[in-house]
């Protein structure tokens, strides 16, 4: 059966499965698709997909799944030299979804529109599990380090999620984030699994055919990050009130209480609900959600932990106490917790034992009813729109002597020394990484702060940006 | 004094990193690789901030040119005297 590996159940085959292209496919029409393309793939060869919502990329998806072919899942927007080096690491044999332009002149020969075979690719050793999905975690910088995910991590987040949104067969969604977005593919994974209806849309929010989608269609779900329910919030009152949508859902980012508290009011006055929730791609996908009846009484918190899991802090003692909770590291348990990084095909494999634990980065307390708040950040790493940034990676790839990068929640701030022409620094920065140059803000200095041991000292960059 | 056209044009030249003697008259939504949803986003908030206005979301979605922003501005009030 194709389709088990997530758990789908097809009762119905001909209910309706996807729109896309302008049609309705039903489930048993993905499930030809996903048939067709299994035939093609080797098991236990790497496949590598460049990520859209489409009913082909769904398909193959699906295929690879049941066909125990580990998929890297990659966003559209990485360059040809970024995606030339996941195909040295990895050595996929299948390819999907690449332009033919890329093909020519490879060792990859197209089978159809979409699929590219290189016939010599390695067959992984029959020794090992292998994992479901292989996952960045930095989409837009070149480093090559993939989370594995096995079948049970994306087993057990789908059912975990499929519980507490109390999703059915009756549930519609409208995507709205990439198919290679851990919370994107969430969506798509959980709607799938009870036979709901997804509209397969890459349309953004500020786009008219989104909204000929919305009212044509009349999707109950969609999910944003930050940004898009920024971008909503421009909408008036009456008209959110109006949209179709029963259930609102929020991750990838903080957002602000002003509009967490709007979007509750909006919620509430159109027997719809707003669920804020909390995770990460090495979770698989999630690790906590904030019920809606909860959300008015606690704007700002991550909620609890998903049906199966639970978190710990680990506290650190230097930190001062939020009304006498104590503060530190959120560390997250449960079946979801991914298993490890691989870099190449060597470290592809699926090791035993599970890991327990996954240390989120994120410092944290928990209030006296249970429900967490997130309060900063311990690692490097910044999230803007969704997009997880290595702030590390930035500054070693960047090739630059003297730079140093900081973020808040909507911009790269790069110091760098007055000596570097601002032109020069900008444009290394976008060429060793796929993002826009309007994520940066520049800051020339006369030298970059240093503490006595030399390390770049981050809390007084922090400090000059927050004021 | 900056005449409100060629304020406009500012707001395109900087939302979308374009030179300074670069002509956006021409341009329209995905027609340059910056001109892309959050590029949009990047505009608008430019041109709230040029001239003080709130778009809302109806008119920033039909926004799809610079022709066609013209006329969205004009129903803010924003006259283009040539």
């Amino acid at each position: 059966m194709i389709l088990s590996p997530l758990g789908i159940k097809l009762n119905n085959t001909s209910d309706l499965c996807c729109f896309y292209g302008g049609s309705w496919f039903t489930y048993e029409d993905l499930y030809s698709l996903a048939s067709h393309y299994s035939f093609l793939i080797r098991p236990r060869t790497v496949s590598l997909v460049v990520g859209a919502n489409s009913l082909h990329v769904l398909a193959f998806y699906l295929a690879c799944l049941s066909r125990n072919s580990p998929l890297v899942l990659l966003p559209n927007t990485l360059s040809k030299v970024i995606l030339d080096r996941y195909l040295l690491d990895f050595y996929p044999r299948q390819l999907f979804n690449f332009d033919s332009d890329y093909l020519i002149g490879s060792n990859y020969k197209l089978q159809d529109d979409y699929l590219a075979v290189c016939h010599d690719a390695p067959t992984l050793d029959q020794q090992h599990d292998l994992p479901a999905l292989l996952l960045p975690t930095s989409g837009s910088t070149g480093t090559r380090k993939l989370v594995k995910v096995s079948f049970d991590n994306l087993r057990s987040n789908t059912k975990s999620i499929i519980e507490y949104l109390r999703l059915t067969s009756l549930s519609r969604h409208i995507c709205s984030l990439p198919f290679s977005y851990t919370y994107g593919l969430s969506c798509i994974n959980t709607h799938l699994s009870v036979g709901a209806s997804l509209i397969l849309n890459d349309y953004s929010l500020i786009d008219s055919c989104f909204w000929d989608l919305v009212s044509n269609l009349r999707p109950t779900t969609i999910s944003g990050v930050p940004y898009t329910y920024q971008t909503l919030a421009r909408f008036k009152r009456d008209r959110l009130i109006s949209l179709p949508f029963t259930q609102y859902t929020q991750a990838g980012g903080k957002l602000s209480s002003k509009l967490v508290k709007y979007f509750y009011g909006i919620a509430s006055d159109s027997s719809a609900e707003f669920i804020v929730m909390y995770g990460q791609t090495e979770a698989t996908a999630r690790m906590s959600y904030l019920p809606f009846d909860s959300s008015s009484t606690k704007v700002g918190s991550i909620g609890v932990p998903i049906p199966s899991g639970s978190f710990t802090i680990d506290v650190f003692d230097e930190l001062p106490h939020i009304n006498s909770h104590p503060c530190g590291e959120l560390v997250y348990s449960g079946p979801n917790v991914t298993h490890g990084y691989a870099s190449s095909l060597s470290d592809i494999y699926i090791v035993s034992p599970a890991p327990k634990f996954l240390r989120t980065g994120d410092l944290a307390f928990q209030d006296s009813d249970g429900f967490y708040f997130i309060i900063g950040r311990i690692s490097r790493f910044a999230k803007i729109n969704g997009i997880r940034i290595s702030l590390d990676d930035l500054e070693s790839q960047s090739g630059l002597a003297d730079i140093a990068c900081v973020s808040d929640d909507n911009y790269v701030y790069v110091f760098h020394s007055s000596t570097l022409q601002p032109s020069e620094v900008l444009a290394s920065l976008k060429s060793h990484s796929s993002l826009p140059s309007r994520v940066f803000r520049l800051v020339p200095l006369d030298s970059i702060p240093r503490n006595d041991s030399g390390k770049v000292d981050y809390p007084s960059l922090n400090s000059r940006i927050s004021q | 004094m900056t005449s409100n056209l060629s304020k406009y044009s500012e707001c395109f030249k900087s939302a979308f990193e374009l030179p300074v003697d670069a002509d956006p008259s021409a341009l329209k939504y995905q027609g340059i690789e910056n001109w892309d949803s959050v590029g949009h986003m990047s505009l608008m908030s430019e041109l709230e901030d040029a001239f003080d206005i709130v778009l809302e979301m109806d008119d920033i979605i039909d926004f799809s040119s610079y022709a066609k922003g013209l006329e969205t501005l004009a129903k803010y009030g924003i006259k283009f005297d040539q």
